[in-house]
């Protein structure tokens, strides 16, 4: 099972879960470095145009995707490193007033592999609740939708 | 659709989503579910049962023991419930996977990192 499992928590926050199978020397890795992410740094508004930059403590990494020809940037600001384990990250959205969420990322060593914990900080609870799409209204009824589909 | 306000009153509740979240990882018996919690197996019990009558998770018969795990069916489009943001890092995770699957075993210098304190 290495679905993704994800979740609201108070006001600002996602914890996100999931499972990998591989030991978390080899995710750790993986999410780390440079010419790695460039293979899976995916985003649902288009391909990556470029990663530069390096996951050192203080140093960044500059993202762009291509949005139908636009570009969209994302720099990820490292704060703490410490292999195979934990990542503390900042990312900042130039095209959206430079708002910044914060990023915990919890490698631990699990049956098969890794189970890697994520709890992602938004700037705010509506950046939080845009980025989720799960505000009261339409946010419930695409839940209601979506479960429609599942029990269909 | 008659499932469906089982299944929203069942994750409405933060014991039954950290069991979701333990049995995400894998199967495990009621015991191994209890141990994380400070409430009683009966309590814990109780819950799965919640789940299991919403069809979110299911009991298999090993011999003597009745390990629970997550209907994969309920969750397949997990990410879709949550909208574009987990629809995205689902894709992104499962291009990470192709990454983990495609990289060779660790090498000497990794092994070395690895010991480091």
């Amino acid at each position: 099972m290495t679905k993704l499992i994800a979740r609201s928590e108070g006001e600002r926050d996602v914890i996100v879960t999931r499972h990998f199978a591989a030991p978390p020397e080899k995710v750790w890795h993986a999410l780390t470095d440079t010419a790695l992410m460039r293979k899976w740094m995916t985003s649902d508004f288009g391909p990556l145009k470029s990663l530069t930059g390096e996951a050192v403590v203080g140093g960044t990494h500059h993202f762009v995707w291509d949005t139908d020809g636009k570009d969209m940037n994302m720099i990820a600001t490292y704060d703490l490193l410490e292999a195979p384990e934990l990542i503390r990250h900042r990312e900042a959205w130039p095209e959206y007033g430079y708002m910044e969420s914060v990023i915990e990322t919890r490698l631990s060593p699990a049956p098969g592999g890794t189970e890697m914990r994520m709890v992602i900080t938004f700037a705010t609870s509506e950046a939080r609740d845009q980025a989720l799409e799960v505000g009261m209204t339409e946010g419930m009824e695409a839940t209601y939708a979506n479960m429609d589909k599942l029990l269909a | 659709m008659q499932n469906l306000d089982a299944r929203l009153t069942a994750l409405a509740d933060p014991t039954r989503r950290a069991l979701i979240e333990r049995l995400a990882l894998g199967e495990a018996t009621v015991a191994e579910l209890a141990r994380p919690f400070a409430i009683s197996q009966p309590a814990i019990s109780r819950h799965l049962k919640v789940l299991e009558e919403a069809g979110l998770i299911e009991t298999r018969v090993a011999g003597t023991s009745r390990p629970r795990r997550l209907r994969a069916q309920a969750f397949a489009e997990t990410a879709d419930w949550f909208g574009p943001f987990f629809a995205a890092l689902d894709a992104r995770f499962r291009a990470l996977d192709r990454v983990l699957a495609e990289m060779p075993d660790p090498s000497p210098e990794t092994a070395t990192e690895r010991t480091d304190p």
